[in-house]
């Protein structure tokens, strides 16, 4: 109860931060990312740095490979996740690029001041698809497109239960490890991204990804209102047509101190953004967590663990308790 | 953000630089039943591990002491609960804290089992050089497919291709530089097919 | 090609052989007339009126593909929980079939099987011309094809596709070697045949590819040598290629594609369809370019148990494969889909037509003959392309979460893409074959009748076959060379005169 009232106080003044924050946004719903969000964090230049970065360790031994070998646990927690990290890496720049190349930019580039991160509680998620709604209006995607899709599932108990999946932004990423252009690519906040000026749509990450947390651009009949700014990979809009696009973790809100949109539109504050680097995670209504004490205390799991991926999206397993407990302390 | 300390219980955090000092003790006091205090007891060299103690008073052994941070990052509000202890014999309740981000930071901490017992909060600027063990300091480089045993695996494969390549390449060539020479070399031996 | 006999008269050529009066000419002249005949001379209308209307098929698809490129890919039937369908289906199945014709080729040139001698250009172009479709098909395949570059130039050693295209790549010049190096001879023996340049550039071009042959022994000896080392690498190239495509599958997560199977899987299927197009072919050509005399039963009821035999290892691999997945339940959701589910027509209809018709034309005596193979053929490469449908969509539309299960839905668009593709096939060996001798006439005439006297009965074939099959013994054919010299010179049996009236 202490907490929820925090939660609640702290509430109030992130709706009038975000407000103040989208006041000059784009058409005034929602809140798309504003130019200058775009500009300052990714540098032009990046784009040709991908490719001569990825030039320089084309045919190079992975430098941390034999490092990583040792660590091929199945992580199941985010405790057997910090044990099994590996300790020495090397940084890229923002907006870098992960390959054997990035070790040798450890010395001359600052290291990125968030690793992001995502927690689901599924103890407090009721399965009301505001946040794909709130995706989809965000990034004026089609219907089919649910970067966030929230599936209804049903547990060994018969129990029904809500699991929004996002894209996990997989520390392992298969769709990177298939991309025949490099088109996907991670920058150095850990967040997935797709360059859609690459993308020869040829869908082997669709094939890839075992969360099916990509989707395609089918067909040309999107329209899209006149935007005043050029699409990014943090901000794919408008998305090519014929090429792929998927969840961005909103990172150009993350490092603007705002909310994904995803997470900002649940009410229920089930969705956590985190960052790994200052340990803190914060959901719609407030809530602050110690990231790795929330997870650890709350048994979180990654999805399909098994699949080697990594991910970056942990989920506290639940069927909705939380929100039953809240609406008996109300009334 | 005032109502936050209507149930946060909080004593002042003095500002030390982070490598500064080592196994300093700052005292801190019971004022009386209900009024806590809240104090660095010490700083160790090795880390950036920080000592956060309060002090709830000689009769309040065994309670337990919630240790909060204000954040800074989305939106920089939240009051962020980063554990909590239990008070000893002496009524003091001792926390780590290891520091995550550089700049300042509030500390507060509260009584678990009387919500209303609060201090005012202190700021303290940190500087952290070094991200405690686990954080992914940047992006992680798993071992890519077939790049597993140091590209070898690739690098074989591109040799076999061009081996192929050559091998075509030259049966072609071959052919091409050889097959009319031969042809002059034996015109007259091999008399049916040739030419007008 | 056409089903119709078509006019000897209009096929002939009038300047080389003259018109009429033809006195039984012995064998080989009739194969250099036969062979050489559709390149030269007149067309016959029903050529022109088959080109023409396959070239409008073709036309179709490129205009369908023209649509697709400005609606996008869902003009196709795509959508997201159907990423993958018809086009790479298109792909695997006709680089398959390809990979069959060159294969059944290779092997036959390296076990020394005399008979093949009349197949051989049937089974190349065949191989030639299907890769080359084959290939294309990625273009339709990809969201942005104008961006197909990127891959030479943003290289991921990491993705399968990467290999996909180095595989693919290879080949395409591993077939295009293959299919020259045993022309060399013909070109040679076309310009003799057509004697004077009454078409200069055609002359010249013979003339340049043809690299002076004379048929000497040496040189003989050097085209042995080449022919057989690169017969030797495009069987292991086949088959990684193949092998390399299934891996563009299988070393995905998704449950039905990631299996340890799916390499000698793709392998075998492609076999099996190729073996079977290139029955197809020479049915086609056989009637509409009047090689009956060369290309016999003999050579279908051989062809006919290779086919057989693939398509019982194909199922046996099917078998394999479904029991493993479906026994333990993991993966429960494709299998039932196909069996039972909404896959099922598709998957029945291999079973029968893929599997049991063929099986059953090669056992009862009484369907074993050209009429007979031609249509299980037919069957089995269609029911292959259904069949890599029933691998590629399946495991494509399963839900890996626990939505639903997604569908794919043929457009005009696919089906007019795909039907190109097919109708490409039959378009381009008729144009080829305008340009080239349909049979190996130097390879017919270094084996001689022997390959394809028509008079044998079935007993003898299939003892013959067991031999073949069992020991690959080469000593029927003492003159098929293999750089050892025992080749007698070429087509001395036509005398020149006759030939260049």
């Amino acid at each position: 109860m202490r907490k929820l009232s925090n939660n609640k106080q702290a509430l109030e003044e992130l709706k009038v931060i975000q407000a103040e924050s989208c006041a000059s946004s784009i058409d005034g719903q929602g809140c798309p990312i504003t130019p200058e969000l775009l500009s300052d964090e990714q540098p032009e230049s990046d784009e040709k740095d991908f490719s001569r970065r990825r030039f320089l360790s084309m045919f190079g031994a992975a430098a941390g490979a034999a490092a990583v070998i040792g660590t091929g646990i199945e992580f199941l927690s985010y405790r057997a996740y910090a044990q099994g990290a590996p300790a020495t890496n090397g940084w890229t720049g923002t907006g870098g690029m992960t390959g054997s190349g990035a070790a040798t930019m450890a010395s001359s580039e600052a290291p990125p001041t968030h690793q992001w991160a995502m927690v689901i509680d599924l103890r407090a998620c009721n399965g009301c698809k505001s946040c794909t709604a709130a995706c989809q209006k965000a990034h004026y995607l089609t219907p089919d497109q649910t970067w966030i899709d929230v599936f209804s599932l049903t547990d060994s108990t018969g129990q029904q239960y809500h699991m929004p999946r996002p894209c996990m932004q997989c520390e392992n990423p298969p769709c990177l490890h298939v991309c025949p252009v490099h088109a996907t690519f991670r920058q150095d906040q850990g967040v997935v991204l797709v360059n859609q000026d690459r993308c020869i749509g040829c869908r082997m990450c669709m094939a890839a990804c075992p969360y099916e947390a990509r989707y395609f651009n089918w067909n040309s009949n999107v329209t899209y209102p006149p935007l005043p700014v050029q699409p990014t990979p943090e901000f794919p809009v408008p998305q090519r047509l014929g090429t792929v696009g998927k969840c961005t973790f909103c990172v150009g809100n993350l490092n603007h101190g705002l909310l994904s949109e995803c997470a900002a539109g649940c009410s229920m504050g089930a969705i956590y953004n985190g960052d790994l680097k200052t340990d803190v995670g914060v959901n719609s209504m407030g809530t602050t967590i110690k990231l790795s004490k929330f997870l650890d205390e709350n048994d979180a799991v990654t999805f399909k663990p098994e699949q080697n991926t990594h991910p970056r999206v942990w989920y506290i397993l639940g069927h909705g308790q939380n929100l039953d407990a809240a609406a008996t302390a109300k009334s | 953000m005032k109502n936050l300390w209507r149930w946060l219980i909080a004593a002042m955090v003095v500002a030390v630089p982070v490598l500064a000092i080592s196994g300093t003790a700052v005292a801190a006091t019971a004022q009386n039943n209900g009024v806590l205090t809240l104090s660095i007891k010490s700083v160790s060299a090795t880390s950036d591990a920080l000592a956060l103690s309060v002090q709830a008073g000689a009769a309040a052994s065994g309670q337990k002491v919630e240790f909060f941070v204000q954040t800074q990052e989305f939106s920089g509000h939240g009051w962020m609960s980063v554990g909590s202890t239990l008070t000893n014999s002496s009524g003091e309740a001792t926390y780590t804290y290891t520091p995550t981000w550089t700049g300042e930071t509030q500390f507060g901490a509260a009584l678990g089992s009387d919500a209303s017992m609060t201090a005012p909060t202190v700021v303290k600027t940190f500087e952290v050089l070094k991200d405690p063990p686990g954080v992914p300091q940047s992006v992680i480089e798993y071992a890519r497919p077939l790049g597993s045993i140091g590209g070898v695996l690739v690098k074989s494969l591109l040799a076999i291709v061009a081996i192929i390549w050559i091998t075509l390449l030259g049966s072609l060539a071959l052919v091409i530089r050889r097959m009319p020479r031969l042809a002059e070399a034996s015109a007259s031996k091999a008399g049916q097919m040739g030419r007008h | 090609m056409k089903k119709e006999d078509v006019d000897d008269r209009a096929l002939l050529p009038d300047k080389a052989f003259g018109n009429g009066d033809h006195k039984e000419r012995d064998w080989i002249s009739d194969a250099r007339r036969a062979a050489i005949a559709p390149t030269i001379g007149r067309t016959s209308v029903r050529w022109r009126l088959s080109v023409a209307l396959l070239s409008l098929v073709v036309l179709a698809g490129f205009v369908a593909w023209i649509y697709q490129l400005k609606h996008g890919l869902g003009a196709a039937g795509y959508n997201d929980q159907a990423f993958w369908a018809v086009y790479i289906v298109d792909v695997i199945a006709f680089i398959g079939v390809s990979y069959g014709g060159a294969v059944i080729s290779a092997i036959l040139r390296l076990t020394g099987q005399s008979w093949r001698a009349p197949l051989t250009r049937l089974a190349e172009g065949t191989a030639l011309v299907t890769v080359i479709i084959g290939a294309l098909f990625i273009f339709p395949h990809l969201g942005r094809p104008e961006r197909f570059w990127e891959i030479l130039v943003y290289v991921n050693t990491s993705s399968p596709l990467f290999w996909d295209f180095v595989a693919i790549g290879t080949y395409v010049l591993a077939t295009v070697v293959f299919f020259y190096l045993p022309l060399i001879p013909d070109l040679a023996i076309v310009n003799k045949v057509l004697g004077r340049p009454d078409r200069p550039a055609r002359y010249r071009l013979y003339k340049a590819l043809s690299l002076n042959w004379m048929g000497s022994e040496r040189q003989r000896r050097l085209l042995h040598g080449v022919m057989s080392l690169v017969a030797l690498i495009i069987v292991p190239l086949a088959v990684s290629v193949h092998s390399v495509l299934s891996w563009a599958f299988a070393t995905t997560s998704r449950p039905g594609w990631n299996e340890t199977i799916l390499p000698p899987y793709f392998v075998i299927a492609a076999l099996y369809s190729g073996t079977a197009l290139v029955i197809v072919v020479a049915s086609a050509f056989r009637k509409g370019y009047n090689l009956q005399r060369f290309i016999t039963k003999r050579h279908f009821v051989r062809l006919g148990y290779i086919m057989a035999a693939l398509g019982l290892v194909y199922a046996y691999l099917t078998l394999a494969d479904m029991m493993t997945d479906g026994y333990t339940g993991i993966t429960t959701g494709w299998i039932s889909q196909t069996v039972t589910g909404r896959y099922a027509p598709w998957f029945w209809f291999y079973v029968l037509v893929g599997e049991v018709l063929p099986i059953v034309v090669v056992a009862v005596k009484r369907f074993r003959n050209i009429a007979g193979l031609t249509t299980a053929s037919v069957g089995v490469v269609i029911a292959l392309w259904v069949k890599r449908i029933v691998i590629v969509l399946p495991p494509v539309t399963q839900p890996l979460i626990g939505g639903h299960w997604g569908s794919y839905h043929f457009t005009w668009v696919s089906v007019t893409i795909t039907l190109a593709g097919v109708a490409a096939i039959p378009l381009g060996l008729m144009l080829l074959f305008r340009l080239i001798p349909v049979m190996s006439i130097d390879e017919m005439e270094e084996m001689g009748e022997l390959g394809s006297a028509e008079q044998v009965s079935e007993h003898t074939i299939v003892a013959q076959e067991l031999l073949s099959v069992g020991a690959n013994s080469n000593g029927h054919s003492n003159g098929h060379g293999n750089g050892n010299g025992h080749v007698h010179g070429n087509g001395i049996h036509v005398p020149e005169k006759e030939v260049q009236l």
